[in-house]
């Protein structure tokens, strides 16, 4: 049978955090280990007027979507008996992950070469905004940090407009899906040799390839991209139009024809106006000089329904068009009710909310049922005793030093 | 540290960016890959950007960058001929990578069950637009399509105008990773339970970074508002601002990072003062705090501004065009670009996306095969 991997996880945020999430939908047990001072920052800052018993570091939809399915456990790394702790843990697991600037671990004592060393069939994932060596090592990231860096943020936006960055802080889940990659690779590589490693993913140079697309205009053309709001030069008529505005703001659809097809296409479903049929519009040389006109007839088509009855009335011709979903749309789409994408975890705190669930799917083997993200050291005595082996007395010892507080503190 | 990957055979049937990333990742990490292509070759041959500018079949760049170290096959595959041909390519291989619409497969008479039979220990990857089923599932897109029904592209631009959409087709790369996990464990289990479907919808992995839209949207009650220059339309703390030299990045999201920003712009006053002290305040306020910054930005450079704040611990940036990606000190002391060939030519390309300690570098990536080219060898490494 297949190992049941067991991962031990320091890591915050969203990118160092998505990788034992994905691991544990192929059931691997993962340890989330944080401390009373430094707990995951994306549960939020402690609120400057957080009274006693503050319940706000539960409460964070985002770090409680990518910390489920997991153990929470709280040790002090900062005291000797926390050090000793989490090497007692790495000792009986098969992969550890830390995103934090290069100095962070090796000042804790958890330095990679002497973890590797000591554990050899571990498998260490580091993954530094701008990794361990260079003369910006020490630097630190966000998600959207490194989608800027990445050259990304640069070459999207209005043409006349400033830069954007990704809505969804592209940096991260890429270099947390980069990160479980690269784990069940070197686990991989560990049934052949029996030997763990370490692995650095810095996650800029893991980010860097998704914007190639654009990157690559340098060496091929000699030219920085540029930002050309919807449009695309392959492609035209390519937009997002207006449609009618939904009770809680304006709404939008983004239509593209990919070719000459699907132009003739998209005629058709608009009833071959008179304007479409100008000889002008038969190559995409002559749609993308004369884009700007289409957009106002094309615009003045979408702007009279609703962007899913656009959407719907252009797709059963052939023509490609989204509606742009809003917050609530996606979450209650139907494609993706009809596929069973969201699931529904309740969590103490928080209370019942759907999350996404696996976007892997496996014919044979699929996923057990997904539960919540845990509260902060809330499986701290269960993993002490059943993984560890302590005893109460034991676990009470090491209660009364404060290592294994788990109430908030400000840091010092 | 070898090559996680090197006894691994894979049949790829994968076309676009998609299909290329995909491919390249198990590439990069020691699978051989035989790339199949349609009389007329793969279109990601001819998308851009081309070596100077003049496209042809051997001169994308992103097909050079994504399809480097591969071989490949030309087959027809609406041919009795050519899908024999495939079936014989299978018996070979471990893995079956596939982007093609939903149904495509059975048409060719692999159909999951016939699969199943005849190759019992076949990973079979599919990466789809929309999944094999559900309302959209035989929708005509574009990425810009997949993304706008993913919630990406909504909160994208100035409110009041309509969005923009990404700047390339990013959600296709994290699809093809969540694709190529899948691939890695289903090689993992198939001593346990033989091959399996491994099926990935561009679309849902698109839905499923979208955190701040679905997840948070249910305990906030708000809807993600379209954030212009912002991160999130409520925090005026993280988001992109005009400095000296064009744009800087000002990321100083958590409450300690705005304790030192205020004095990194000599203003600790601010920290105490009731309209910016708590996160609610800063919120209400945005546009304050906005022009604060704005007018200290204005006075320095990005690269000023980045080394200023990392100093202090804030994740602030320069916002680098594509020539100054490469022109990086940083990534050029690690050693991070690789080169591959293009037509005679070499062209820098983007390196490996995480190391093993210890592991060789690798400046030169061999090339990308050209339209068919390795038939003959393919051929004689199948009956040799």
């Amino acid at each position: 049978m297949a190992e049941r991997y067991r991962i031990v996880d320091v890591s915050q945020g969203w990118a160092g955090p998505m990788v034992g999430f994905m691991l544990s939908l192929f059931g691997a047990e993962v340890i989330k280990v944080e401390s009373a001072r430094y707990f995951d920052w994306w549960r939020g800052s402690p609120h400057p007027d957080a009274l006693p018993g503050d319940q706000r570091h539960e409460m964070s939809p985002t770090h409680n979507s990518v910390n489920r399915n997991k153990l929470g456990v709280t040790i002090d790394l900062a005291m000797p008996e926390g050090k000793a702790l989490l090497h007692e843990l790495l000792a009986v697991s098969d992969a550890f992950v830390e995103n934090y600037p290069p100095n962070v671990m090796p000042g804790l004592g958890f330095a990679p070469d002497e973890v590797t060393a000591r554990h050899p069939r571990l498998v260490m994932l580091s993954m530094p905004a701008f990794g361990s060596t260079g003369p910006d090592a020490g630097f630190r990231g966000f998600g959207t940090t490194v989608d800027a860096m990445a050259g990304i943020a640069l070459a999207q936006g209005y043409a006349d407009g400033p830069p954007l960055l990704t809505p969804n802080a592209y940096g991260d889940p890429t270099s947390g899906l980069t990160g479980a990659f690269a784990v069940l690779a070197a686990l991989r590589e560990r049934e052949r040799t029996g030997r763990g490693c370490h692995i650095e993913l810095s996650e800029l140079e893991a980010t860097i390839p998704h914007g190639s697309e654009r990157l690559l205009e340098w060496p091929a053309m000699g030219v920085n991209p540029e930002r050309r709001g919807a449009r695309r030069p392959e492609m035209a008529p390519h937009g997002s139009y207006p449609s009618l505005p939904a009770e809680n703001g304006p709404r939008w659809i983004v239509i593209g024809c990919r070719d000459d097809a699907d132009w003739c296409a998209l005629r058709a479903a608009l009833d071959d106006p008179e304007w479409a049929r100008d000889p002008a519009l038969d190559t995409l040389a002559g749609r993308l000089a004369h884009h700007d006109a289409i957009d106002a007839r094309l615009g003045a088509w979408t702007a009279t329904r609703t962007h899913r009855e656009a959407m719907e009335a252009l797709q059963s011709f052939g023509v490609p068009a989204g509606a742009a979903l809003s917050s609530s749309e996606v979450l209650y789409d139907p494609h993706l009710h009809d596929r069973g994408f969201h699931v529904s975890s309740v969590h103490p705190v928080m209370g019942t909310a759907l999350y996404p669930g696996p976007v892997i799917r496996m014919s044979k083997t699929p996923p057990s049922a997904i539960r919540p993200a845990p509260l902060l050291g809330e499986h701290t005595n269960m993993v002490l005793r059943d993984i560890l082996g302590k005893s109460d007395g034991e676990i009470g010892a090491l209660r009364s030093t404060g290592v294994l507080d788990n109430q908030p503190r400000r840091k010092g | 540290m070898g090559k996680p990957l090197d006894a691994i055979r894979v049949i790829d049937l994968g076309t676009g960016i998609g299909g290329g990333y995909l491919s390249k990742l198990l590439t990069l990490y020691g699978a051989s890959v035989l790339h199949v292509e349609p009389p007329g070759g793969d279109p990601l041959r001819m998308t851009g950007p081309f070596l100077d500018a003049e496209p042809g079949l051997e001169r994308s760049l992103l097909h050079a960058y994504l399809r480097a170290g591969q071989e490949s096959l030309v087959l027809d595959l609406d041919d009795a001929a050519g899908r024999s041909e495939l079936r014989h390519r299978l018996h070979g291989a471990q893995v079956l990578t596939d982007t093609s619409r939903p149904g495509v497969l059975p048409s060719l008479g692999l159909d999951q069950a016939a699969l199943e039979s005849d190759f019992p220990a076949l990973v079979c990857t599919t990466l789809s637009e929309f999944g094999s089923d559900g309302p959209y599932a035989g929708y005509a897109a574009t990425p810009a399509v997949i993304h706008a029904l993913g919630g990406w592209v909504h909160p994208m631009g100035e409110p009041n105008r309509p969005p923009v959409v990404p700047g390339s087709a990013l959600g296709l790369y994290m699809a093809a990773l969540y694709a190529a996990i899948g691939t890695l464990e289903a090689l993992r289990v198939v001593p346990d339970v033989g091959g399996q479907r491994v099926e990935v919808s561009i679309h849902e992995a698109i839905v499923a970074t979208m955190l701040y839209e679905t997840v948070s949207f249910q305990v906030r009650g708000v809807e993600r508002k379209p954030t212009g220059r912002r991160f999130l339309s409520g925090d005026p703390l993280q988001g992109l601002f005009p400095c000296k030299d064009g744009w800087c990045g000002i990321q100083a999201a958590l409450s300690w990072m705005w304790v030192r920003l205020c004095d990194l712009i000599e203003m600790p006053e601010l920290v105490e003062d009731p309209r910016y002290r708590t996160p609610e305040a800063r919120g209400k306020n945005a546009s304050e705090v906005e022009a604060i910054l704005a007018a200290w930005a204005a006075n320095y450079t990005g690269e000023e501004i980045m080394r200023m704040a990392q100093a202090n611990r804030i994740p602030c940036h320069t916002v680098p065009t594509a020539e100054q990606v490469y022109a990086s000190p940083h990534l050029a002391a690690r050693g991070y670009w690789q080169v591959v060939e293009v037509e005679g030519r070499d062209v820098t390309v983007p390196g490996l996306p995480f190391r093993f300690a210890g592991e060789e570098r690798v400046r030169r990536l061999p090339p990308a095969p050209k339209l068919g080219a390795d038939r003959s060898r393919v051929l004689a490494a199948a009956n040799g």
